[in-house]
């Protein structure tokens, strides 16, 4: 049995049947002489489902059982740390403004490496916090402030 | 004759300031992630896509393209001096390049790889220019069923050529299609899929997709393998190649151009594949088999001159037929789309600036990089001393405030997050993002053709195989899909992806 596979097959039935149910339950499918909106996305996930079940019975199958998912080779810090930063940008770039929010933005994604110094991920930040402010603001005139409202206190 | 007149039009066009500057840092950016080992020119294109939203479409496009191309250039330097590609399609050149570099003769290497490689662009150029017209006036006979099944087959041969497992990159596609088709239904205006997320109405961004799949997830897999950055740079030395190096570097540029050209034309033809191809090539009937992979010379010139000649050529369909070849391609087709330039042949008609615009622009780019990456190469090289840990940082803002400054939307932002941890894991499943992205692109297009088809026929899905063209399409991806499940080619192809 090859564990990796399954999942994999797993994965790809999960996903179809997300599809599949909400095609089924909330789009009209219709008939292949009167397609309703839910007829191709229908079609396609019926075929991932099958793409999956495929998959998996081919890994029941097959001997390489060598795959151990190892949590700790997963970079945890970095994967939260990488993916919190764009949340954070996204709630506080109207409200901090440009430049308060790349800077701290800046320096939660520093942070995702376990080797990174205080002085390289300030000094990054700041000259990228200047650098999207001049390039953003001044140059493509986005309509974003470079300080916020959260700061005219 | 009607093409000098075409040509002389884009050259007006790419020789603008404007457009003359946008090449410009579209070719240095690109020299630069293509020495940066850890930043390809998928993610960095993902990246800037946003900002070159604000600018002309033309002037948007040829920077892109000059970012793509300028990469190719770049990615040599780095597998030569130090045996790492910058880019993966340089990965071959690593094999005769290094060893070049080790023996003293980084110069010669460096500047073989850059003449081989503007050799190779120019030329592949002039294909592009004169293929593009009457494969335009094919396509634009082309009807519903006909582009269907022309679809159908730019994603199996995208599949087929994927590393990894086949049903794995079917499943992508797959996902990518679905993905693509979230959003108001174009007859019925019904949201699909939406989850009663209104931002999703218009489906789901573009640039999202490419910058959590590519941008994102891309940063995961490198902070994997962190702390292995110990480089040591060879002396470049002497720069020019004698005489008897030009000598022996003449046939394997001009074979490596041939099959880099044609490689690139074909759906899901990377610049990797010809490049591995080139060198086997010139392996098998170099009179000096055994120099190969102790630095021979004829080992970087084909590999680099197919590289860049396969990286003009998958232009080609993307340009003619809207069809995107390789996810570089797919990244320039979601760029034309934001621009509201419908992809397809009509681009060549209607728009006549863009088109040859691009075309004569590759020209001027790859002169450019000549200049750039001979003279100037040591500084190039510095830029293999700035540590991974400050580019972490510069990816990640230049993404997330790009994708914001599109539609001012923060969801969008929550998506790039979303798409980024689930990259990551696909990737630890061994799925690949790339077909997801061509899937993404297409899925509409795929859609729309499927029910027009239908609704011509009356609901018979026999149309695909009565109307003759689409019928050769239709068997031509049959035959593709069949061959790779064939056992002996299935070894062959197992084998190029892990020599990757």
């Amino acid at each position: 049995m090859n564990t990796k596979s399954l999942i994999s097959g797993g994965v790809c039935v999960f996903i179809g049947g997300c599809f599949a149910i909400s095609a089924a339950t909330s789009l009209k499918i219709g008939t292949s002489t009167n397609m309703g909106p839910g007829y191709f996305p229908f079609s396609l996930a019926i075929i991932l489902m099958g793409t999956g079940i495929y998959i998996a019975v081919k890994a029941l199958t097959e001997s390489r059982g060598d795959f151990r998912f190892d949590v700790n080779a997963v970079p945890w810090r970095g994967l939260i740390l990488v993916c919190f930063a764009p949340v954070f940008l996204g709630l506080t770039i109207r409200g901090l403004g440009l430049l308060p929010s790349v800077f701290v933005t800046s320096m939660i994604s520093g942070y995702a490496s376990r080797t990174q110094t205080f002085r390289l991920a300030f000094f990054v930040s700041a000259l990228l916090a200047v650098f999207c402010a001049l390039i953003f603001s001044y140059f493509l005139k986005l309509p974003i402030p470079v300080i916020g409202p959260w700061l005219n206190i | 004759m009607e093409l000098f007149s075409h040509l002389a039009l884009g050259f007006s066009v790419a020789l603008s300031s404007q457009n003359l500057l946008y090449c410009f840092i579209g070719v240095i950016i690109g020299t630069a992630i293509g020495v940066l080992p850890g930043l390809g020119p998928v993610a960095t294109m993902a990246m800037l896509l946003p900002i070159t939203f604000n600018l002309d479409p033309t002037a948007s496009l040829i920077m892109l393209a000059g970012i793509y191309y300028g990469a190719q250039y770049g990615g040599s330097t780095t597998a030569i001096l130090i045996n790492m590609p910058g880019e993966s399609s340089a990965a071959v050149t690593t094999i005769d390049g290094y060893q070049m570099a080790r023996r003293g003769r980084a110069g010669p290497a460096l500047a073989t790889a850059a003449l081989g490689s503007f050799f190779a662009g120019c030329a592949a150029t002039v294909v592009v220019a004169l293929v593009a017209i009457p494969l335009t006036r094919v396509a634009l006979a082309f009807g519903p069923a006909e582009y269907f099944s022309l679809v159908l087959l730019g994603l199996v041969s995208s599949v087929v050529l994927a590393s990894g497992s086949l049903p794995k990159a079917i499943a992508m596609i797959l996902v990518g299609l679905l993905l693509g088709l979230v959003g108001s239904d174009l007859y019925t205006g019904v949201a699909r899929f939406t989850l009663g997320i209104t931002e999703l109405s218009d489906g789901v961004n573009f640039t999202a997709v490419a910058v959590g799949f590519f941008g994102i997830s891309e940063i995961f897999r490198n902070l994997q393998s962190e702390g292995k950055n110990e480089v040591e740079v060879f002396p470049i030395g002497r720069l020019w190649p004698s005489r008897e190096d030009f000598r022996r570097m003449t046939g394997p540029v001009l074979r490596g151009t041939a099959v880099g050209s044609i490689l690139g034309t074909l759906p899901g033809g990377m610049a990797v594949l010809s490049a591995f191809a080139a060198y086997a090539m010139e392996k098998s009937i170099s009179k000096n088999k055994d120099e190969f992979g102790k630095g021979a010379i004829e080992g970087v010139a084909a590999p680099e001159s197919a590289n860049n000649a396969s990286a003009q050529t998958s232009f080609i369909p993307m340009l003619t037929l809207g069809i995107p070849s390789n996810p570089v391609m797919a990244l320039m087709i979601g760029a034309m789309i934001m621009q509201g330039v419908v992809p397809g042949p009509n681009v060549i008609t209607q728009r006549p600036d863009l088109f040859w615009g691009i075309v004569a622009s590759m020209w001027i780019g790859n002169a450019l990089l000549v200049i750039l990456n001979l003279p100037l190469v040591g500084i190039w090289v510095k830029l293999l001393k700035v540590p991974y840990n400050a580019l972490i940082p510069v990816i990640i803002v230049f993404c997330s405030v790009g994708v914001y400054s599109i539609a001012s939307a923060p969801l969008d932002l929550w998506l790039v997050a979303i798409f980024g941890a689930t990259g990551y894991f696909l990737i630890k499943l061994d799925f690949e993002p790339a077909p997801l992205l061509l899937g993404f692109v297409l899925g509409p297009l795929l859609e729309e053709h499927f029910r027009r088809a239908m609704i011509l026929s009356g609901g018979n899905l026999k149309i695909f195989v009565t109307e003759p063209i689409s019928a050769v399409l239709l068997l031509v991806a049959a035959i593709v899909l069949m061959a790779v499940t064939l056992p002996s080619l299935y070894r062959k192809r197992a084998k190029v992806f892990v020599d990757d």
